[in-house]
């Protein structure tokens, strides 16, 4: 098991690479960061002052390098906005994206999975076309309009919630106010899994429910709460570990729309307005950490899944 | 017996009333967005009546803020979305296709070369790979489609890998390895239309997440440019507080229209998915 | 009687393949151990043995579909195991395959018609307007009416599956085909048709076998010379009439005697029955066969593999230390 693990992550450090080179790649095809920057007030040759400062008058390779050497030492660089340290901005908008995406993980698999596994069982009926025509919706809205339907509907017509930001300005930010801040990124972020994670489900219960060992359990006389229970949870239990697996990568990606939307101060938004404003360390940072979050979810999943699965020998 | 197959799912197909009742509304969506400028008798890029008027009779959706007709700018809306999603889907799958062919043929080190970036294309978090891509090159229609046609190839690979490896197992091909029979021929004649069902069904949910991305990033305004009108683009106008409480003709049918299009893709997939599972008698 | 020695259409030169093990783990798999084996133009030879025993493995390797680990293959006396498949390609066409499980064998989405022309427009073994005809030709020297020839797999039956796999492969003109346990999947019955039919098309065509099987009965129906394997070894080899009637390895001995005897004089006579699996074990040298051997003393375990005639000028060979006593 130890040395499986060890492989996968000797696995991992090419892709890691690789990410991060197409990225620096992509942006330096962007143009320099400091076209931004040019203006009436900012000469020429302040500019090229700055290039230099910044290495960015050195060949692309050079600069991956050097960055790549900096990351080693532990360095993300700084932010050619602000300039304060890129690790350290990351750290500050880090614990919201979290919160919002722990919190958001949590309800939609709590919505999806007796969901999933009670439309399973009651199949071809009519709760159960009514259980899968919600998660198609669910797949289905786009995240940016189902969070303007929410304003619409509680900040505009209704005034319970407050549109957004985390906390309202000059409070402290107390459990509740957060709380209520929290109720409509978190409702369409687990609406969404929820979605596309009801059918998934669903059809691996299912899956389980057909299988011989099944059908004898049932045989036997024992009920039918005891059968899904005893039986068919344990081995719903592999799909379900997949999905939690898959769902990191695109909740993180997911994250950036809906933060943009509620001016959730996550990272979402420090991404989005890094690469507006083409402030590369910013965006480097933030494609390395999820980079690795997702490698990592990767091989927390394969790990899970081997533990839960006492066939799989590696 | 082709035939007789394919009369076979395509009866389990129309036992899925849902999927029928969805093939007919996106029927009726796409032939009037194709003949939109029969339907409609407004440019949806020229000013015909006034700022931001509520529906009426002559205006069905009423105006945008500097007075085009919704009615026609939706029509066209749908138009640029329905083409963004088929051309990003039949790119993804045209390369998902070839490499995945190319991989699990081949196998060895190309394999595990093709393998590992498509791992790597996976592993980076999606829409941030889009967002950083559109930040690069000038937003617009087709460098829209490019990127989505670039993003969504993975899971097209991985699957065509999958189902060559297993096809390369069966007797058929190693009778024709046997026959010595060129690999192209292996390849286009008889692979290939073996998993050509399986592609055409991940198909549809690439054109569902191609046409739901789109208008994400149009909304983000690195999509789709205005004045060419497109769903996403129609719906970033709802930003102002203005449009969102007071105006809805000017975004709830564009966001209603792409929920339409995307549940009605998902369940014609799903249906077809069910459909070619020959498990379901 | 058949020509004893005659110029072999095909030969193995101790041929081995070893499959390594999962990852990481040091039990490589040796499928098939020093295989050699000759067969001569018109002539049928039958491997039979467990399942496992790498019997279709040296099929596959004959074939060319797999490499082996070393050993020679030669066709008509030009060597073609290490040549790349480029060049294997064009002489493929003179030996040909038949697998067991005829489902898989066809694509199913094409029609017999296709299946049997496209080979042959390849190989231009008929041109594009003789090609018809030859195909009514091929389906009728298989037994079935050429209107078939628009009908796709799934409408026949496993057995005349089986056929249009035999046709596909004489499509080609092979001087030799590969027959992978062609009848094990079908009923007695259909088993019957389609040996006598192998029969008859190996006298009007002169094609050759190498005919693998587990059924005894079906081997001794159609070999001259048959070869027994156990554990990827060949342990007995000799004219399948002399091999039936004096078994010279005890394996040899407990196949036989593991068929229902048929003939009712035989049912009480002494058996050889087999206990056990053959084990997976690492070789540890000496006879594989020697912890199921009912004859197995300790001399067998120290015993080195050899291939011996069982009489002095007999082509009838055994690895057995007792060949002769048996």
């Amino acid at each position: 098991m130890l040395r499986y693990i060890f492989k996968k992550l000797l696995l991992a450090v090419p892709v890691l690479l690789g990410i991060t080179l197409i990225d620096y790649l992509l942006m330096s095809a962007a143009g320099s960061p400091l076209d931004m920057l040019a203006g009436p007030r900012i000469t020429q040759s302040a500019i090229a002052v700055k290039a230099a400062k910044l290495g960015l008058s050195r060949p692309i390779w050079e600069q991956y390098i050097l960055w790549l050497q900096q990351v080693l030492q532990g360095n993300l660089g700084y932010s050619y906005k602000s300039y304060q340290p890129v690790a350290q901005l990351i750290g500050s908008h880090v614990a919201p994206t979290l919160l919002l995406m722990g919190v958001s993980l949590l309800v939609g698999l709590l919505l999806a999975i007796p969901s999933g596994i009670y439309s399973a069982v009651h199949r071809y009926q009519k709760r159960d076309y009514a259980i899968v025509a919600v998660s198609f919706l669910g797949s289905s809205i786009p995240s940016f309009f189902m969070a303007l339907l929410l304003i619409f509907l509680f900040t505009v017509r209704l005034g319970w919630l407050p549109s957004g930001g985390m906390a309202t300005a000059g409070t402290g930010g107390n459990f509740w106010d957060v709380a209520q801040h929290m109720i409509m990124p978190v409702t369409v972020l687990s609406f969404s899994i929820a979605g596309s994670n009801i059918r998934y489900i669903r059809s691996a219960v299912l899956e389980i429910l057909e299988t011989d060992y099944l059908r004898t359990a049932t045989a036997k006389g024992i009920g039918r709460f005891l059968v899904i229970n005893r039986h068919a949870l344990r081995n719903a239990l592999l799909p379900i570990i997949t999905v939690i697996g898959m769902q990191i990568p695109v909740l993180f990606g997911g994250a950036v729309i809906v933060e943009q939307l509620f001016s959730w101060p996550g990272l979402g938004l420090l991404t989005m307005n890094a690469i507006i404003g083409r402030d590369y360390p910013v965006v480097m940072g933030v494609c390395l950490l999820s980079g690795v979050v997702v490698l990592a979810s990767n091989l927390l999943t394969d790990v899970a899944y081997a533990m839960a699965d006492p066939t799989i020998r590696y | 017996m082709r035939n007789a197959m394919n009369q076979q799912a395509f009866q389990r197909f129309r036992r899925h009333k849902a999927a029928m009742v969805c093939l007919l509304i996106l029927t009726i969506i796409v032939l009037t967005a194709l003949f939109a400028p029969l339907i409609t008798p407004y440019s949806p890029v020229k000013i015909s009546g006034g700022f931001s008027a509520p529906p009426d009779a002559s205006h069905w959706l009423g105006t945008d803020q500097i007075g085009r007709d919704m009615f026609s700018r939706l029509l066209y809306a749908v138009r640029i979305s329905l083409m963004v999603g088929a051309l990003a889907t039949g790119i993804s799958t045209l390369v998902g296709v070839l490499l995945g062919l190319i991989a699990g043929y081949l196998g060895g080190w190309v394999d595990r070369a093709l393998m590992g970036f498509t791992d790597m294309v996976m592993s980076f978090p999606y829409i941030l790979l889009i967002l950083v891509a559109a930040a690069i090159f000038e937003p617009g229609l087709w460098s829209i489609i490019l990127i989505l046609g670039f993003v969504d190839w993975p899971g097209v690979a991985r699957l065509v890998r999958g189902n060559v490896l297993s096809l390369k197992e069966t007797n058929f091909i190693k009778g024709d390895i046997a026959a010595g029979m060129p690999r192209r021929f292996i390849l286009f004649s008889e692979i290939l239309p073996n998993t050509i069902a399986p592609v055409l069904i991940y198909a549809t949910s690439v054109f569902a997440v191609s046409i739901l991305d789109e208008a994400a990033l149009s909304f983000l305004g690195m999509g789709v440019q205005p004045p060419t009108p497109s769903l996403g683009n129609i719906l970033n106008g709802a930003e102002s507080i203005s449009i969102l409480t007071g105006k809805p003709w000017l975004w709830l049918p564009a966001g209603i229209l792409i929920m339409t299009l995307v549940v009605c893709i998902n369940f014609i997939g799903d249906a077809l998915r069910d459909a070619m599972d020959p498990r379901n008698g | 009687m058949r020509q004893v020695e005659q110029k072999p259409l095909v030969e193995a030169i101790r041929l081995t393949k070893t499959y390594r093990g999962a990852l990481f783990s040091h039990n490589d798999i040796q499928a098939v151990r020093e295989v050699s084996l000759k067969i001569a133009p018109g002539e049928t030879l039958g491997i039979v043995g467990e399942s496992g025993c790498g019997k279709s493995t040296v099929a596959r390797l004959l074939m060319g579909l797999e490499k082996p680990t070393s050993g020679v293959v030669l066709f008509q006396n030009v060597r073609i195991d290490c040549l790349p498949e480029r060049k294997l390609r064009p002489i493929r066409s003179a030996f040909q395959m038949v697998f067991q499980d005829s489902g898989s064998s066809l694509n199913a989405r094409k029609q017999v018609f296709d299946i049997l022309r496209e080979p042959m427009l390849y190989h231009k073994t008929v041109s594009a307007q003789e090609a018809p005809t030859r195909i009514d030709e091929l389906l009728s020297m298989v037994g079935l009416p050429p209107e078939t020839k628009y009908r796709y797999p799934h409408e026949f039956s496993g057995g005349q599956r089986q056929r249009i796999c035999i046709a596909r492969a004489l499509s080609l003109q092979p001087k030799l085909i590969i027959l992978d346990e062609p009848v094990s999947a079908l009923d007695v019955s259909v088993q019957a048709q389609i040996l006598n039919l192998l029969r008859d098309l190996q006298d009007t065509l002169g094609v050759a076998y190498l005919f693998i099987g587990h059924g005894l009965g079906a081997v001794h129906y159609i070999s001259h010379l048959i070869a027994v394997m156990y554990r990827g070894r060949i342990v007995e080899y000799g004219d399948s009439e002399e091999l039936f009637r004096h078994p010279a390895h005890p394996y040899t001995k407990a196949l036989l005697d593991a068929a229902p005897a048929t003939d009712f004089s035989q049912r009480n006579a002494p058996r050889v029955l087999l206990t056990g699996e053959a084990s997976g074990d690492a070789d540890e040298g000496g006879c594989d066969f020697e912890k199921r051997c009912p004859f197995a003393c300790a001399a067998c375990r120290n015993r080195p593999y050899e291939l011996r005639p069982v009489a002095d000028g007999s082509r009838h060979l055994a690895s057995c230390r007792l060949a002769a006593e048996l």
